[in-house]
């Protein structure tokens, strides 16, 4: 089935949209919560909330945003860091003045979202390949070594990269450089 | 928790760029890596070496491709291994060309034995490859089918029927281009098919990266090369001091008939012998360049007013001095020794590989006027200090050639070839080639040529050798090369 069609029979609530979603988009969703939960159970439930998420919540889907891919993968990765968060809250840090809360104010989302576009837009300034390498780690949360095997470099070449990565942030952004 | 993970968190409307999520599957690289390795390793282009680079980084892009796949499934696997021993081979290749013995070499049964397995592995190659893509759109929940990689193995066995027919056509030869790229794209597209339905791998570990492993295998092919041009660029002559001649009377009656003194001692026993009771003699000298000379213009006006441009070459040195010398033997039958003696005024700027090609007396006219009297010989020397050193030819003797010349058509002549080297020390560097010829019907011209060819430069890949430029056609001559050629002709009846 064909990426297009599968949207629009979800969007038309078609079952066959589902089975498409979950034949062609499974081992996607899998991929992008797999370094994210560790757990197997914990991972299924995952995929099936994902489903669930994209199927209740498709008239969400923006295609002048970015690709059905793309907004899978988001979905995905959220979804996961939620179950992650919540299962596991004691291992995330308590909420300082540096971390946004979900309940602040205007002016702190503001500034958060022009902090953001200027992360983003330094990461366009990075090479595909250390751009691809950022993303893999803060993004997709992959562990070094998984990083490493799929772009054919070794770990050492990972961290180090990271390292320098970290570093040219600090320089242009500002602030201290975090592991 | 991160601080950049911190900006990604907690916002559902950010997605991941278009290049991210397209680049995050390890999959699709892989695949187009091979699939560019198939291009570059299968189509040659026969300029610029790019039949030997092009080839070897397809054969690198296959490799590192595979490595990534080979824990995919069996069929991956298979490919991997199929591809070290094709790197291998090819890597061999490439070395071995760095050698003058090269050609040799490929001739030998073992290495034509070789070729088979290699192309039987290609045909596995392709096979294995469609089997582990099936295996994968399986994995996939896609349809199975990959006609293209039949496709591909069919296109191949055309191939290898093509080139066993030695077909240089431009039309099949086309359509064969348009059919491999048609190919390419539907692999392509089931690469792109499994992209868009989200197939991932678990690629291996590597420990060893492939930039460096790439590195590695190409710095020991340039390493090779190095080798086998310092090591197998020249013949291995075996040199020898060369010992007094104890036949002082014999010189002494050449030189009175006006052979030059200075050959005599560089003739051998047998050959100095043989002209005992010699009754005349004959020589004609030449300098001759061995160098490109330099290029002058000159500009004048013609008697019409109109501007003349003319371009020649002029040779400030001239390196090689040429000496034929024909001394006429005492036999009942008239009789004729020939000695073509070659002799560097100066130590060649390189000394790779030399040839000597002597077209006898005998070979002209259709052998009426002369026959072929045997006694071929000759031998290289020269001077290190105060001590000569000789050495017989790397090989010496005649050779059935047929030279395809677009002038002058096909043509098949036996001459007489000797390949030699010199070293890199020393002065003095000479030789000489000898032959008898003996006259079938009186009052035919007795025309002897000799055709030196010298290697002038080490930049040559294939490494070849001067004999094997001599025997190329004119067209197909490299610029690696420097001939010289003189000749001895006159009219025996003027002599007693």
């Amino acid at each position: 089935m064909h990426e297009k069609e599968i949207i629009k029979q979800i969007q038309s609530h078609n079952e066959k949209g589902l089975q498409g979603l979950i034949t062609y988009y499974s081992p996607l969703i899998k991929y992008v919560i797999a370094p994210i939960l560790s757990n197997e159970q914990d991972r299924e439930d995952c995929l099936n909330e994902v489903i669930m998420r994209i199927w209740d919540k498709i008239d969400l889907f923006d295609e002048s945003r970015g690709s059905f891919k793309s907004y899978i993968t988001a979905i995905a990765r959220n979804c996961a860091l939620n179950r992650l968060r919540s299962t596991h809250y004691d291992i995330f840090e308590p909420l300082t003045d540096t971390v946004l809360s979900p309940h602040s104010s205007p002016e702190d989302i503001l500034l958060k979202k022009e902090a953001r576009q200027k992360l983003l837009s330094v990461l366009d300034t990075l090479s595909s390949k250390d751009k691809a390498l950022f993303y893999r780690k803060y993004y997709y949360l992959q562990s070094t070594m998984q990083i490493a095997s799929e772009m054919n470099i070794s770990s050492r070449a990972v961290e180090g990269r990271l390292y320098r990565i970290r570093k040219r942030l600090q320089k242009i952004l500002g602030g201290e450089i975090y592991e | 928790m991160n601080k950049y993970q911190d900006d990604f968190l907690y916002n559902d409307a950010f997605l991941p760029p278009e290049d991210i999520v397209s680049s995050v599957n390890p999959f699709s690289k892989s695949h187009r890596r091979i699939l560019i390795g198939f291009a570059l390793w299968i189509i040659k282009l026969n300029f610029l070496y790019l039949n030997y680079l092009l080839p070897l980084v397809g054969m690198l892009l296959i490799f590192t491709g595979f490595r990534s796949l080979k824990k995919e499934n069996k069929w991956f696997s298979t490919c991997f291994v199929i591809s070290i021993f094709l790197l291998a081979e090819f890597s061999s290749t490439l070395i071995l060309n760095s050698t003058i013995h090269h050609k040799a070499i490929y001739q030998m049964p073992v290495m034509t034995a070789l070729s088979v397995v290699s192309i039987l592995l290609s045909f596995l190659l392709f096979f294995a490859f469609g089997k582990g893509i099936k295996s994968v759109q399986k994995k996939s929940n896609l349809p199975e089918g990959a006609g293209s990689s039949l496709a591909l193995i069919i296109w191949y066995a055309i191939l290898c029927a093509l080139a066993l027919l030695s077909y240089n056509g431009i039309l099949i030869g086309l359509i064969m281009l348009i059919a491999f790229a048609c190919i390419l794209v539907s692999l392509y597209n089931i690469s792109k098919e499994l992209n868009d339905a989200g197939y991932t791998l678990s690629p291996p570990v590597l420990k060893i990266s492939n930039w460096l492993i790439c590195s590695l295998i190409s710095l020991a092919i340039v390493a090779g090369s190095i080798l086998g041009y310092a090591i197998w660029g020249k013949y291995n002559m075996q040199w020898e001091q060369l010992n007094p001649s104890v036949h002082e009377s014999v010189k002494a009656h050449l030189s009175s008939l006006g052979f030059p003194e200075e050959i005599l001692d560089d003739l051998a026993e047998n050959d100095l012998l043989e002209c005992k009771d010699a009754l005349a003699v004959n020589v004609e000298t030449k300098l001759h360049p061995v160098n490109n000379g330099r290029e002058v213009t000159e500009t004048r006006t013609d008697l019409s007013g109109r501007k003349v441009i003319t371009r020649y070459t002029v040779y400030d040195r001239k390196e090689l001095c040429i000496t034929s010398v024909a001394v006429k033997l005492s036999s009942e039958r008239e009789c004729w020794k020939i000695f073509h003696h070659f002799s560097w005024q100066i130590t060649p700027s390189f000394c790779g590989t030399e040839c000597v090609r002597i077209i006898p007396a005998y070979n002209f006219n259709g052998s009426l006027g002369w026959s072929n009297g045997g006694s071929l010989s000759g031998r290289i020397l020269y001077d290190n200090g105060n001590v000569t050193y000789t050495a017989p030819f790397y090989s010496l003797g005649s050779q059935v050639h047929t030279a395809d010349d677009m002038f002058f058509g096909q043509s098949t002549t036996e001459d007489i070839y000797g390949a030699f080297s010199f070293p890199n020390i020393g002065k003095n560097h000479r030789g000489y080639v000898c032959y008898t010829t003996m006259a079938n019907q009186p009052g035919w011209m007795l025309s002897s040529w000799i055709n030196y060819t010298h290697k002038a430069s080490p930049v040559e890949y294939p490494n070849e050798t001067a004999m094997d430029n001599t025997l190329k056609s004119f067209l197909a001559k490299s610029d690696a090369y420097i001939s010289a050629q003189d000749a001895i002709q006159f009219f025996t009846k003027d002599f007693p």
